[in-house]
């Protein structure tokens, strides 16, 4: 009966819904038929960052004794909150606050409890404590802990209004080793090699900025190309120009858009997959599990919107090995292939069988056709590949009278060797059988060179070298400007020592080295070397060994038995002690590159 | 052209403004119209009125509910994690170190932010590795320098400052607090509402902390504003559902309702067939069924009284003209008495004139009876014709002149120059002149009597005065009735039958005029006959005042002093239209 009192009938019946919905909100909304699923847990991370931690710092507080303004002057420049180093400039006065430039470079300075003097006009509080490192500008982070300098750190106070204030304080910023763990994170920046087909990384500081996230960071250090170290020595495929405008999480992906300089790589197909690459292992330490997705002004780049995973590039890894390498050996002038399983079986075609005594063997990658490359007995570098019907021709001769070093591969195909002739080092290269001179810095123009090594990643070499002190081992970036190559800048990675021999080097990848030294103290040990920032680890008990190869974590070593010719000795991280691998006359085992 | 453009702009807001108040009050207006008229609409704002409120009062009682729950969810979960987090924050700080070398007092101040094993940096660590970016975490440390912390990009500003004062005075075993609708400021991120749990620990060397546990809860309000914004559409596609039923059902009532209306108007209106449609058994065709039997009830009484009167008039006229016939034969024996009388002895001679007199009257009464019986039974006619009204009127007073010398009374006429054309039945109007003259005579008390005609473009008028005793008041309506006399006591004198002003109004409607009277006592009487120049057309307004100019002169002399004494100088004005 509608047509009479509509209305209330209506309001009577909008309240029984509203009275049946209320009720049935006693029943169960929650479904109760459910069967069981993995339950994942939600990701709690934020999609840009890693989760950091900050020092806050406070303006000074009235009426604190000096050494209290000292130690806030302190956590102020530890902390990353205030760019402007306004909060820090406050417990400044007079020079300190007109000279003080922060920008100037970091020290990394640990010490004690500071000497506190003081006198009518003011006073000085002294820290006396080790140089752990330096940062400079480029974000490289120089370790300085072997070296040992220690230094007095002196601020100068004096009473400003009542008030004690620093008017003499160190240039630049001087940090704790805690304190630059905490403000600084530690990235590898990667950027192409010369012909674009991997990625070298280089390996920075980076101080946390909390008003962007990690990513943004990250990036625009991208844009601001390769420091110092690696100029010249890998490519900046992102155009110059280049802004990064915006940094958004979207799903699964993070989208960055940049400005419009960007878009001019979007026909060069080449280009784009690198820079593709180089943004998705870089970013891939901080959102591993995300893709990006490169937009131009707001736009989708390249059109079709696609995302970049890093996975999609496995051919630009810069870790170019990778799980567990095939390793060889040699074995009475002939190469073995390390398989416990097979006996350690020869290698096929000419370096398999015994033809002339070859010693030093390097392999050129990790195929199984791949190329060896090994010195002869007349001390010349030969190069052969193993497959059936394969020979050995020589590629290096080298000066009569000289000698070369063992030789190495670099990832473009190429066989290294460096050879002293009276008074001169000189270093090669050969694609073939004509070698290629390769200049080297002057400053180890007339010095005596005992190894070198080309990186894994072919941008760096590292050499042992001795020019009068005694063998350093020195590390600088292959420099290739339009096939005219050239050794960069050399950094001492392990300095002269007295009474220090230093036997062999080995890349373990393209930033670590192993280094195989001996000293009347410590007695033979091997160091493993970060080549980009001089950390080094504890050094291990390497007794009996004489050549090393390590690919990765893993390390192989030949050493005497003192019996029978040598053997090959295999490091266990977990028990810490050396593994016998092959015996009987097994030497110089060596992993594909480095 | 600058100056006059400044000038109109200088001018136009005021006459915006009051174009739109005009606006404005036209449609208050036309609203209120419509509202007055229409049940709907008012059925269908009521409506709205009535479920917007239910809608609304529903909405923020389920809003409230809905926030709060979620609210004290997210506070429970945020309070209980944060507890934990302090609780194992607590183990590792109240406990001392077990190297030897950093138990010393770290709080001093000297190499407590560089130590590398600092407690602070430790527990701010594992805090932000547990967080995530699901909260963030502050520590200060009032006590020494350089030993606060934040994780992540939280501003350390956001913990409120009252917050701070409460948590520093927090019992070693009191529970933390936790407040709510805290605005949290991020670095290089824009400020969200959020929740801060505080919380204290001492440890092992005495040094506070205070550990602040910032939740943002930028989902909850999305969340929250969303259900919001869905609450308020469903509310609003609510109202306007129930506003559409009720507009629905209100026009199955109304439009029975609005049919039985017209049907009601025209029934009014004299067409006794209208009937309703009944369909149905409701309340609705309950009432068309009333109606109906109403309409038809009322039908058959008005024929039947229409036929009574048929009946009536039929036999008044039967009856005049049955008495014509015997009054012949009998007028004829009187006359032969009238005229032989000088034979008789004077009482029958005075017999025989009274005979012949009052048969005379009788014989005229007869006639108007006649007469008025015609424009009963609508048999009357005009023979219409274009005459000089002052003819017409000359005329009437020339019939007039015996009476009025008899009564000693003059005739002050009052003509227009030029002749006075109208489409009129000259017969009639001539008799309704002389009723009104007879009737000024008989009741002017031997005063002069004065006739005005006047003209204008569509109308003629004839008003006739007299100056004796006048009309009481509301006798102006009731002289135009049948046999009605002033003074019941006073013996008619001359022709009066009682039926001639009557005749003379019918008269005057059949010509489409009017025939107005007016009378004040001792002031006399104005009749004024008012007609169209042509026949049918409509009558607006006569050229002639009703009220004579002399006492309207007077009435304004005295100004506007209305407290006369009642029925002197009032006077009062009846139409017949």
């Amino acid at each position: 009966m509608w047509t009479r009192s509509g209305p209330l009938r209506c309001a009577a019946a909008a309240a029984t819904a509203l009275v049946l919905a209320g009720g049935g909100a006693g029943c169960a909304i929650i479904p109760t038929s459910g069967s069981p699923i993995p339950a994942k847990e939600e990701s709690n991370s934020d999609p840009l960052n890693a989760p950091y931690v900050r020092m806050i710092a406070s303006p000074p507080k009235p009426g604190a004794p000096p050494r209290d303004i000292v130690a806030g002057f302190r956590a102020a420049m530890a902390s990353v909150d205030d760019p402007d180093w306004e909060i820090a400039r406050k417990y400044l006065t007079g020079d300190a606050l007109t000279e003080w430039n922060p920008e100037s470079g970091v020290t990394v300075f640990d010490s004690t409890k500071p000497k506190e003097e003081s006198d009518a006009t003011g006073a000085t509080m002294t820290f006396r404590g080790a140089v752990a490192a330096t940062i400079d500008g480029d974000g490289r982070y120089h370790d300085l802990t072997l070296a040992g300098v220690e230094r007095d750190v002196a601020f100068g106070l004096r009473k400003v209004d009542g008030e004690w204030r620093i008017f003499s304080a160190p240039p630049g910023l001087l940090l704790s080793s805690a304190d630059v763990k905490r403000a600084y994170g530690a990235f590898d920046l990667y950027y192409p090699d010369v012909s674009s087909r991997w990625l070298v990384a280089d390996h920075v500081a980076i101080r946390i900025n909390p008003s962007e996230s990690q990513v943004e960071t990250l990036v625009r250090w991208l844009l601001r190309g390769p420091g110092g170290s690696l100029r010249s020595a890998v490519t900046n495929v992102l155009p110059a120009g280049t802004r990064l405008l915006r940094v958004a999480p979207d799903g699964d992906s993070v989208i960055l858009d940049f400005s419009s300089s960007m878009a001019t790589i979007g026909s060069q197909h080449e280009q784009l997959r690198a820079v593709s690459a180089q943004l998705a292992w870089t970013l891939k330490q901080v959102i591993p599990g995300q893709s990006i997705q490169i937009q131009v002004n707001g736009e989708p780049f390249p059109a079709d919107g696609r995302t970049i995973k890093w996975q999609s590039y496995p051919e630009f890894n810069p870790a170019d090995l990778t799980g567990d390498q095939a390793a060889y050996f040699m074995r009475g002038g002939v190469l073995h292939r390390v398989d416990h399983d097979a006996g350690d079986p020869v290698v096929e075609g000419a370096p398999g069988q015994k033809t002339m005594g070859f010693t030093f063997p390097a392999i050129s990658g990790t195929e199984r056709q791949a190329r060896v490359a090994a010195l002869g007995e007349d001390g010349a570098v030969y190069v052969s590949s193993m497959t059936e019907d394969s020979r050995w021709d020589k590629w290096i001769a080298g000066t009569k009278g000289s000698t070369l070093t063992p030789p190495s591969w670099d990832r473009y195909g190429a066989v290294w060797t460096a050879e002293n002739i009276a008074g001169e080092l000189r270093v090669w290269t050969a694609y073939g059988a004509a070698a290629q001179r390769v200049l080297v810095p002057a400053d180890i123009a007339e010095a005596n060179v005992e190894a070198l090594r080309v990186a894994r990643d072919g941008a760096r070499v590292a050499m042992i070298v001795d020019s009068g002190h005694g063998p350093e081992v020195r590390t600088g970036p292959i420099i290739r400007d339009e096939g005219n190559l050239r050794i960069g800048e050399l950094r001492t990675l392990v300095e002269a020592k007295e009474s220090q021999r230093i036997l062999d080097v080995a890349w373990k990848d393209g930033q670590h080295v192993v280094v195989l030294s001996d000293s009347l103290k410590g007695g033979r040990v091997y160091t493993a070397y970060s080549v980009t920032d001089g950390r080094s680890e504890e050094p291990k008990s390497a007794a009996h060994v004489s050549t090393i190869s390590a690919a990765g974590d893993s390390l192989l070593a030949g050493g005497e038995d003192g019996g029978d010719g040598g053997e090959v000795l295999s490091w266990d991280g977990k028990k810490s002690e050396w593994v016998t691998k092959a015996k009987d006359g097994a030497s110089m085992p060596v992993y594909p590159l480095g | 052209m600058p100056a006059p453009a400044k000038k109109r702009g200088r001018r136009s807001p005021r006459q915006i403004a009051r174009g739109v108040r005009r606006w404005a009050r036209r449609a208050v207006r036309g609203a209120r119209g419509v509202w007055r008229r229409s049940l709907q609409l008012q059925v269908v704002t009521s409506t709205l009125v009535i479920s917007m409120t239910v809608v609304a009062v529903l909405g923020v009682f389920l809003m409230q509910s809905i926030v709060k729950s979620m609210v004290d969810g997210r506070r429970n979960v945020a309070v209980a994690e944060a507890a934990a987090n302090v609780t194992t924050i607590a183990g590792y700080l109240e406990n001392a170190p077990l190297g030897g070398d950093s138990a010393k007092p770290q709080a001093s101040g000297d190499g407590a932010a560089t130590s590398p094993d600092n407690p602070v940096d430790v527990v701010a660590k594992s805090l932000a590795d547990r967080a995530g970016s699901r909260y963030s975490v502050v520590i200060r440390n009032d006590g020494a320098v350089g030993e606060d912390r934040a994780t992540g990009n939280i501003d350390w500003r956001s913990v409120p400052e009252k917050m701070r004062e409460k948590v520093r005075q927090l019992g070693p075993l009191d529970p933390p607090y936790a407040q709510i609708g805290v605005p949290l400021h991020f670095l290089g991120k824009p400020p969200e509402v959020g929740l801060v749990v505080g919380a204290k620990v001492i440890s092992y060397n005495g040094t506070v902390y205070e550990i602040y546990h910032l939740f943002p809860l930028g989902e909850e309000e999305r969340t929250l504003s969303s259900i919001r914004q869905l609450l308020i559409v469903v509310g609003a596609v609510l109202v306007l559902l129930l506003a559409a039923i009720a507009s629905l059902v209100t026009r199955q009532v109304v439009t029975p309702v609005r049919l039985a209306r017209q049907a009601a108007e025209r029934l009014a209106a004299g067409r006794l067939e209208e009937r309703l449609k009944v369909r149905g058994e409701d309340d609705l065709a309950r009432l068309a069924t009333s109606f109906n039997e109403m309409a038809s009830n009322l039908a058959v009484k008005i024929h039947q009284l229409e036929e009574l009167s048929q009946v009536q008039r039929q036999f008044v006229s039967d009856v005049s003209h049955e008495l014509r016939t015997p009054l012949t034969t009998v007028r004829m024996a009187a006359d032969l008495l009238y005229e032989s009388r000088e034979d008789f002895d004077p009482a029958a001679a005075r017999s025989a004139e009274l005979m012949q007199n009052q048969l005379e009257r009788f014989e005229s009464m007869l006639v108007d009876l006649l007469e008025i019986s015609r424009y009963d039974a609508g048999a009357a006619t005009l023979d219409l014709e274009p005459v000089d009204m002052r003819d017409v009127v000359l005329s009437a007073i020339g019939d007039s002149e015996a009476l009025a010398e008899q009564h000693a009374t003059r005739f002050e006429l009052r003509l227009p120059s030029e002749p006075c054309m109208a489409e009129v039945d000259s017969r009639r109007v001539e008799r309704i002149l002389r009723n009104l003259l007879f009737n000024a005579i008989e009741h002017g008390e031997g005063n002069d009597i004065v006739v005005t005609l006047g003209g204008d473009r569509d109308a003629v008028a004839v008003a006739v005065r007299d100056h004796g005793v006048g009309l009481k008041t509301g006798e102006e309506n009731l002289v135009f009735d049948r046999f009605w006399r002033a003074d019941p006591s006073r013996a008619r004198t001359i022709g009066g039958t009682g039926l001639g002003l009557a005749i003379s109004r019918e008269d005057a409607l059949l010509h489409g005029g009017w025939l107005q009277a007016w009378g004040a006592p001792g002031e006399g009487t104005q009749f004024r006959l008012s007609l169209p120049r042509q026949a049918g057309a409509e009558l607006k307004g006569s050229p002639l005042p009703l009220v004579p100019p002399e006492i309207e002169m007077r009435r304004s002399w005295r100004g506007h002093v209305p407290a006369l004494p009642a029925g002197m100088g009032d006077t009062v004005v009846f139409d017949v239209d």
